[in-house]
């Protein structure tokens, strides 16, 4: 399978190189022909990548171990699935994976017949094929997920037990999901720029591809910070550690551009921000990989220095330079079609919020590579602690949820206060009470959590009105029932409510990274057979140690039964996992998830007898929201982007129309 | 006031708030990375100042408390003599041993101790070649 795989990446390397000088020469000579084979190629790419894609899964789930890589992640004892995620566990494999997927999407472009898109196409087509070269040639020559060992071991050295959790199979996949999406928006916009048809076409174009992109890295970043809770066991899930910033560097910029393409769909503006968005967002997916694979800053996903971070680093390089090139050279056509009217309308609101996410993600590159920065310049090491993020962050976040609530009420163009008054006053009024209530009962005193909970709840009120309005709207005009009402507002909406459940989803997850990270509770204890802990309003006894073996592990776990106000509530076992496979001991955490908090028990130690037991217990309020917001935001997602054929071919004749 | 000048006060206000976030935020919270070398031999000015120093474990100081969890040990350059002596109150990590590298972070105190919040170990492990980077957090006190 070894030889399949490789004769295939290589194959897939010439077939690359092919395409990309058809396209050029095509393109150059308006060689229909030309273009047609060079498209062929495209084709025949997807399908080599998806040949050495399935001989390296094949080679994984029948435990080739004469192949380095198998040899290296996988052992006989490992359950299927595992052997399956081993194929993203490693650096080649998932470089395969992101040249698989890369070479799929090359190909719906490529394959797409929408003749709006049939200038850009090919165009965008060579640039996504020159993105896969760098892929091909890193395959062949570096990384070659099929490097032989030279002999076959009796058995495999097994995955890292840490990587084997649900988690950590989705994770990767979602994540690079995210990262390869990003390239076809930034396809399209280089072509845009090239054939200088700076209007909205691209964006109509690409933003189905760009809010996919988008909802993967939501989804890859939210189920990587799930992994860290139930599998690392420090008690959290975000620890501003490089490569959690690397990957949310992207889903920042990205979020600020799905927001300003808005404006220039409507409005014909901000074309040379977008542009910069879009670049900086790809280049910041490559940077992320330059940063995870380099082991130039220390972080929880170290997967050992090689020369991959380099090349990578250059690539980026390669990249900014290009673009920003063309970018240079067609900067005239990207003038502004209107300027901004008032202060006070939804153009402005989404300029600031534009202004914050960009800010926002400044902060966290800057924060990122200052310890870069101060031993080359200062030729002092530094690390930058989480204090520093969550001070830039936190007010950044404050404000960007407020801004979630006021500018989907404001109208286009010019708002008058007048309008303004009418929209806000109840919203602001009952939000001042809710700040209030949470203020007297609950003791939310800190300023932070205080207006973070209140404007998350003022957006849920804003969001609320609107569905109102519209369903209250719609009954009245179609005699229609309350369900049916609501159902067909969505649905002939799609963009709008779709986004409004976004909303939704996002406030849902402030609330729980609010009520996580400023209350959250934690004590270490050491405690002896038969005695409890008090804490809070948790009784926790500890009925001593356990040992459990399998063919895999032996597992050492405490017994512990907890009582919530004094009423039995569960057991937790917390543990310690020593696998056949791996020297260190791995913490198995445990937790009794809530909707108002989660108790989490780490077991930390034990004495030698098994007597005394060393817990780490911690409260964290309201983290399943965190959690559980996540599924809110794909359904809103899906709703936004769910096809809707009719409203989609008006909207890009029009805008042809324009361009033309 | 027109228009343009409105929102270039608006956009100017949120670019002060941020610089003033950033540059005041940058300083406070970075730790300096320090040989242990160093820290001895400044001395006094490096007292209450956050620093991150790492060194090998010397197996036979090692001095754990399970019940008042707290963790007593010394550290030694790879290849040097100087020791500096750390206490760390929280819980002793798996594979804290002799010879291991742990990362501590924390401050230096008068009374000639490096007083730890945080406790990281590198872990020495069978994969070394492709793990060199492995840390470990053992404990994450933020």
């Amino acid at each position: 399978m070894a030889e399949v795989g490789s004769i295939a990446l290589l194959i897939s390397l010439v077939v690359t190189i092919y395409s990309i000088v058809a396209y050029i020469l095509g393109l150059k000579q308006k060689n229909k022909r030309l273009l047609k084979s060079a498209e062929n190629g495209v084709f025949a790419n997807a399908i080599l990548t998806t040949v050495a894609s399935a001989a390296l899964l094949y080679a994984l789930v029948t435990s080739d171990f004469s192949i380095k890589y198998v040899a290296h992640y996988t052992n006989f004892a490992l359950p299927l699935a595992y052997k399956i995620s081993a194929f993203w566990a490693g650096n080649s494999g998932s470089l395969l994976l992101w040249y698989w997927v890369l070479s799929i999407y090359a190909a719906i472009i490529a394959s797409s017949k929408k003749p709006e898109g049939a200038q850009m196409r090919p165009y965008a087509s060579a640039v996504l094929m020159f993105i896969s070269l760098f892929f091909a040639l890193v395959l062949n020559f570096e990384a070659s997920p099929f490097a032989q060992l030279g002999f076959t071991p009796q058995d495999g050295q097994g995955l890292n037990p840490m990587l084997q959790n649900v988690g950590m199979v989705i994770h990767p996949v979602t994540t690079y999901l995210g990262y390869v999406g990003f390239a076809v928006p930034f396809a399209f916009a280089m072509a845009a720029l090239y054939l200088k048809k700076t209007g909205a076409t691209w964006i109509k174009l690409t933003r189905r591809w760009t809010l996919i992109a988008w909802l993967f890295l939501s989804i890859g970043i939210v189920s990587g910070g799930q992994w860290a809770y139930v599998e690392l066991g420090w008690g959290g899930y975000w620890a501003w550690d490089p490569v959690e910033n690397a990957s949310l560097l992207p889903w920042l910029t990205s979020t600020a551009f799905f927001h300003s393409v808005m404006i220039q769909e409507r409005k014909g503006m901000l074309k040379i921000w977008n542009v910069l968005l879009i670049i900086i967002t790809f280049a910041l997916t490559l940077f992320g990989t330059f940063l995870t694979r380099s082991g130039i800053l220390s972080s929880v996903h170290a997967f050992g220095e090689s020369q991959i971070g380099l090349y990578f680093l250059i690539f980026m390089g390669v990249i900014l330079a290009g673009s920003l090139n063309l970018f240079a050279i067609r900067r005239k056509s990207l003038e502004s079609e209107n300027e901004f009217e008032s202060t006070l309308s939804k153009e402005s609101s989404f300029l600031f919020n534009n202004l914050l996410l960009v800010g926002s993600a400044f902060a966290v590159f800057w924060g990122t590579i200052y310890p870069i920065i101060s031993e080359a310049v200062r030729g002092v090491k530094v690390t930058v602690g989480p204090p520093f993020f969550n001070q830039v962050n936190v007010p950044i976040g404050i404000l960007l949820v407020i801004l979630t609530g006021i500018c989907p009420l404001i109208a286009w163009r010019k708002s008058s206060w007048q309008n303004f008054r009418k929209n806000f006053l109840a919203p602001l009024v009952l939000s001042i009470i809710f700040a209030a209530g949470i203020y007297i009962t609950m003791g939310v005193n800190e300023i932070y959590p205080l207006l973070a909970l209140t404007s998350s709840f003022f957006v849920f009120l804003t969001i609320i009105m609107e569905f109102y309005r519209g369903v209250k709207a719609r009954m009245k005009m179609t005699d229609e029932g309350l369900m049916t009402a609501l159902f067909r507002l969505v649905s002939r909406n799609r963009r709008r409510y779709g986004g409004y459940i976004v909303h939704l989803a996002v406030v849902i997850m402030i609330i729980g990274i609010t009520g996580s990270s400023a209350y959250k509770l934690e004590r270490e204890v050491t405690v002896n057979q038969g005695e409890v802990i008090h804490f809070e309003e948790y009784d926790i006894t500890y009925h001593g140690l356990k040992v459990q073996k399998d063919p895999n592990k032996d597992t050492v776990y405490a017994n512990l039964s907890v009582k919530k106000n004094g009423k039995p509530y569960t057991t937790l076992r917390p543990a310690k996992q020593y696998f056949k496979t791996w020297e260190e001991p791995v913490t198995e955490v445990d937790f009794k998830s809530g909707i108002e908090e989660d108790l989490y028990i780490i077991l930390a130690g034990w004495s030698d007898s098994g007597a005394q037991a060393i817990l780490k217990v911690v409260i964290n309020p309201l983290v399943s929201w965190l959690f559980f917001g996540i599924n809110i935001l794909i359904v809103g997602t899906l709703i936004a982007v769910w096809p809707d054929d009719r409203q989609r071919s008006i909207e890009l004749l029009k805008e042809m129309h324009k361009d033309a | 006031m027109n228009q343009k000048t409105k929102m270039g006060i608006g956009i100017l206000i949120l670019l002060i708030g941020f610089g003033y976030l950033m540059f005041s935020g940058i300083s406070s919270s970075s730790s300096y990375f320090l040989t242990i070398e160093e820290v001895l031999a400044q001395g006094k000015e490096v007292y209450g100042k956050p620093l991150k120093v790492s060194g090998l474990i010397i197996g036979e100081s090692i001095d754990w408390n399970a019940e008042e969890l707290q963790l007593n040990f010394k550290i030694k350059e790879k290849d040097g003599n100087e020791v500096m002596a750390v206490r760390y109150s929280g819980v002793r990590p798996d594979n804290f041993k002799e010879g291991v590298t742990a990362i501590v972070q924390g401050t230096f105190t008068k009374e000639g101790y490096f007083k730890a919040d945080k406790l990281m170990l590198k872990c020495p492990s069978k994969y070394e070649e492709e793990n060199p980077e492995r840390v470990k957090e053992a404990k994450n006190n933020e």
